[in-house]
């Protein structure tokens, strides 16, 4: 399940989509608006996406992950637009019959998002000023 | 030829544009490309060195021609999650 959307995260109806007898963890994964990085405060974040883009990179590692692990569940959802302080902006969930293979899946997934998925991140300060993050590192490699 | 490129993030506020055409010389590559826009907007050369590109919502590479493309966006460094 690859979703976008505007709305508050809603955690439980994500699980959901992901239960079955099958299996035996259910991992959870939020990424959530944090109010001090490095001592500076953040008021707020906001995300913009190529959202065509974006969901089938999403769907692509969706793919990959249960190609690599033996899953019976898997959701990505991403919020855009504003994020406010301690909301989530990306959650994941992973369900698997033994809680290793959800535990490694689910790091892979929000680590590899993170390079590959074209959603940018625009900090809101405290002080009210703004910024777009565009990390250093080398963005996402491409992918056959 | 002329090229449509979208432009998200810093890109998209600094030229106050969602999309730009750009001419590129032949043979039109992503590599073309990608310096084509940094001469013309000195201000983002530094981000468009390090940034990827993706002909119809696929990533591609500096030697991906552009010829068939329908749809060419500059995904500068992604920072989601």
């Amino acid at each position: 399940m690859i979703q976008l959307t505007s709305e508050k995260i809603e955690p439980e109806k994500i699980i959901a989509e992901c239960l079955s007898s099958a299996a035996g963890a259910v991992l959870l994964f939020l990424g959530t608006t944090r109010q001090f990085t490095a001592g500076r405060e953040t008021s707020f974040l906001r995300y913009e996406a190529y959202e065509s883009m974006a969901s089938s990179e999403m769907t692509k590692l969706e793919a990959e992950a249960r190609r690599r692990w033996s899953l019976c569940g898997c959701a990505i959802v991403h919020r855009l637009g504003e994020v406010p302080l301690g909301e989530a902006s990306v959650a994941i969930v992973v369900a698997s019959p033994h809680r290793s293979a959800a535990f490694a899946a689910g790091e892979w997934l929000i680590n590899t998002l993170k390079e590959r998925v074209p959603i940018w991140k625009e900090e809101h300060w405290a002080d009210g000023t703004c910024e777009w993050i565009h990390p250093d590192n080398a963005p996402g490699t491409v992918v056959e | 030829m002329k090229v449509t490129v979208k432009l998200f993030a810093t890109a998209r506020e600094t030229l106050g544009t969602n999309e730009i055409e750009i001419a590129v010389t032949d043979p039109a590559t992503v590599g073309a490309l990608r310096v084509a826009i940094a001469e013309r907007y000195p201000q983002l050369s530094s981000l468009v060195e390090r940034s990827l590109f993706a002909i119809d919502a696929n990533y591609a590479r500096d030697e991906d021609p552009l010829a068939d493309a329908t749809e060419v966006a500059c995904i500068l460094p992604v920072s989601g999650g």
